[in-house]
């Protein structure tokens, strides 16, 4: 009896054990220790800053890694903590130390109201401070400025855009004796021409959601383009509503009639709502697409299959002008600063060093990007340099999913898409399902 | 041949030996149980019910003062066909899952469940999808079920052309539930096996030397005792089919369009992507609802053919 407790003794101990063990690894994964700089970086100290400064963003991201160790050698008084979570975990996380005033000093948030942790969304709810007199918060582009922003007060720093586009194998092209396709009817006899060599001409993720709608969106966006360059500043700002926009909804009654012209002409392989981003970018890397549609931040994923491969970016056609070629770019994420902060003046000075030109030239270098502030001296990565030209002239829209009115519009529009590309659904189908969403619950 | 209903009657000289004699004046005092029931309370209890008062209220996930509104959030959750569409998935996954797994996991306990050589490897290597992690068991299958993928090849050999599992909505479905299937059949063979090795030998040699076969022994002696790990099995996967997510979001993300949506996927975009918080909660009590109902029906079930 007495060797039976000193087990159960023993399991209990064992067990206290495994618990504190799993317990001590979950928490180094939510949050790791203070990220105080040792680099040997010559930056000096820019201020006297001191005390706790927390930053929340997502996990696997080091550039903002490099971001904090640089400010942190500028300011030796200061204690930085980053916390770091997975997307899937973030939201819930940090939403909801916010709502308890236990939040971080600076936060990694979404621009628009697409979401619980968006710019507008919290802003809104007094989470945020207001950043307006900040420096880089003058010189914020239109479009970027309009998605960070609520009732005249800007609440974000967003700095990087990330293209939408054909990605190519280079030598491939050059092997078929194509080039990348500047008119719409140029796209479909290019399609036709790779098909009938028994490959085809763009892999086609559709399972991956973004991807099943991409194309769609981006070709309504230049058909808009055209006829009204200034449609997503609009809508953006209320003058008009995405119900109601003649010009929105005719591109995108034209752009998914293109859409279905494309799967008629084979420039897709099949099935394409079995395949995923990941299984798209490994038939490139294999060779047996000539390129695929992604959005520059998946680059990364795709040179880690085929390192050596000469890549380049072109933005699909839309009419039978070159010139009306436009850019489509993610708006992407933002920095703000939290209502509760008790160190506001490091957070803010924080947010501002992310704000400088260099520091969002280089973040838009290393996420395969570019600065929202059309910067002309900008380096553009080799693969990227199909859209440099667009970018340098200014012809750069943003991808509209942040200013639809509710998140419900882009599931809708992922759905019915897939639909669509099964065959399941009409071009009519899709635009009465997108139209209702704009009106959401 | 007499097919036995129950259990074998312990003898009741072991029962009372095996009793631990609890000496008189020495029972655990009541208060013993406040912390772990004032724990109880803080942790489970009052989250519980107040997450279940917030289904009833327009929170948003971030407002301090969510409004008291009802059954609206029931009422337009029902309103809409992606839940009624997601419901129809989660009672077809639930009942192909519960039903496909258990058979599988009854006849892979039965195979191993024997006296062969490598029963123990054969039951390390059966049991392993188990512990592997739901989304890393997605992502696998789904580059195995993708468009010229390994098993499309083999549809390829057996005449079956073009076939794009995930990829179609007429089929998505059964692929999510291959999926799952696969995963937790070893699970359900681990409750059956210890079921199987708990019934006497001597009661499988009398029927043996009665003259019955494998099968005879299998559905006569066998089966009728393991109704215990039965009623647990059904109970578990019918409870894991409501709940399932993981697997859907990894292979299908709940497309194509909605063919894949479950109750649980649906209440994920609606509370963290459409910021519907609350209808996101009230899908997780239709969901909790549904669970209990079901899992208690079945349960029930089964304590009455017991008694009987």
């Amino acid at each position: 009896m007495k060797m039976f407790h000193k087990k159960g003794a023993i399991r209990t101990l064992a067990g206290i054990a495994v618990s504190a063990v799993i317990a001590l690894t979950f928490a180094g994964c939510a949050s790791s220790p203070s990220s105080k700089s040792t680099s040997s970086d010559p930056v000096k100290s820019s201020s006297s800053l001191s005390g706790d400064l927390t930053v929340s963003y997502l996990s696997g991201n080091p550039f903002t890694d490099d971001t904090l160790k640089k400010f942190g050698a500028m300011n030796p008084g200061l204690k930085i903590r980053d916390v770091q979570s997975t997307s899937n975990t973030y939201q819930a996380q940090i939403r909801a130390q916010l709502d308890s005033g236990q939040g971080p000093d600076v936060i990694f948030i979404w621009t628009g109201s697409g979401n619980a942790m968006a710019a507008q969304i919290l802003g809104g709810a007094g989470k945020l401070v207001n950043l307006s007199n900040q420096p880089w918060a003058k010189s914020m582009d239109p479009a970027a400025k309009t998605l960070v922003s609520l009732n005249g007060k800007v609440y974000g720093l967003t700095t990087v855009q990330n293209p939408y586009g054909f990605f190519y194998n280079k030598d491939k092209m050059k092997e078929l004796g194509i080039t990348p396709p500047t008119t719409f009817s140029g796209l479909i006899n290019t399609c036709k021409a790779v098909r009938k060599k028994g490959l085809v001409l763009i892999a086609l993720g559709a399972q991956t959601g973004y991807l099943a709608y991409g194309i769609p969106a981006q070709l309504a966006n230049s058909i808009a383009y055209t006829k009204d360059p200034n449609y997503l500043t609009k809508l953006g700002k209320g003058e008009e509503t995405w119900t109601d926009s003649k010009v929105w909804n005719q591109s995108l009654s034209k752009a998914l009639d293109e859409y279905q012209t494309m799967i008629k002409a084979g420039c897709f392989q099949d099935n394409v709502t079995g395949y995923s981003e990941d299984a798209v970018k490994q038939m490139v890397a294999s060779g047996k697409a000539v390129g695929t549609y992604l959005i520059s931040a998946g680059l990364p994923a795709l040179r880690a299959l085929a390192p050596d491969m000469k890549i380049d970016f072109a933005t699909l056609p839309a009419t039978e002008k070159a010139s009306d070629l436009v850019l489509t770019a993610n708006p992407g994420s933002a920095w703000g600063v939290s209502a509760s902060s008790k160190n506001k003046a490091a957070a803010e000075a924080l947010v501002n060093y992310m704000g400088t030109p260099q520091r969002q030239a280089l973040d838009a270098q290393a996420n395969f990007g570019f600065p929202y502030t059309v910067n002309k001296d900008v380096k553009v990565p080799a693969e990227l340099t199909g859209a440099g030209k667009l970018y340098k002239e200014g012809k750069v829209l943003l991808f509209p999913t942040a200013l639809w009115p509710n998140p419900e519009v882009k599931q809708t529009i992922i759905a019915e898409c897939q639909n669509l590309l099964n065959g399941n659904e009409t071009v009519d189908g899709v635009l009465k399902a997108v139209q209702k969403s704009f009106g959401g619950k | 041949m007499t097919t036995l209903t129950q259990a074998p009657p312990t003898p009741p000289a072991q029962r009372t030996a095996t009793r631990p004699v609890r000496a008189k004046g020495f029972g655990t005092p009541p208060w013993f149980a406040v912390p772990a029931f004032a724990f109880f309370t803080a942790i489970v209890a009052i989250p519980t019910v107040l997450g279940v008062y917030y289904a009833f209220t327009n929170w948003d996930g971030i407002s301090a003062a969510p409004v008291f509104v009802g059954l609206d959030n029931f009422i337009q959750l029902f309103k809409t066909p992606e839940t009624i569409q997601a419901l129809g998935n989660t009672l077809l996954m639930a009942l192909v899952i519960t039903v496909a797994q258990n058979a599988i996991g009854l006849a892979l306990a039965a195979g191993v469940n024997s006296r062969i050589k490598s029963r123990n490897v054969l039951r390390t290597f059966l049991f392993a999808p188990v512990v592997m992690t739901p989304i890393i068991v997605g992502y696998l299958w789904q580059f195995l079920f993708i468009p010229n993928g390994p098993i499309a090849r083999l549809a390829e050999v057996v005449g079956i052309h073009n076939l794009n599992v995930l990829g179609d909505p007429a089929t998505a479905i059964w692929g999510v539930m291959v999926v799952v299937i696969w995963q937790h059949a070893g699970y359900s063979m681990v409750i059956f096996l210890a079921g199987m090795q708990g019934i006497p030998e001597e009661i499988n040699e009398a029927a043996a030397l009665d003259g019955a076969g494998v099968w005879k022994r299998f559905v006569h002696v066998t089966w009728p005792l393991l109704r215990t790990p039965l009623v647990i099995n059904i109970t578990l996967s019918l409870i894991m089919s409501f709940k399932l997510f993981d697997q859907v979001m990894a292979t299908t993300q709940g497309g194509p369009g909605y063919s894949t949506q479950t109750l649980s996927t649906l209440l994920y975009f609606e509370a963290f992507q459409f910021n519907h918080f609350s209808s996101g909660i009230a899908l997780g009590v239709i969901v909790f609802v549904l669970t209990a109902v079901i899992s208690f029906a079945q349960m029930r079930l089964f304590r009455d053919r017991n008694a009987a």
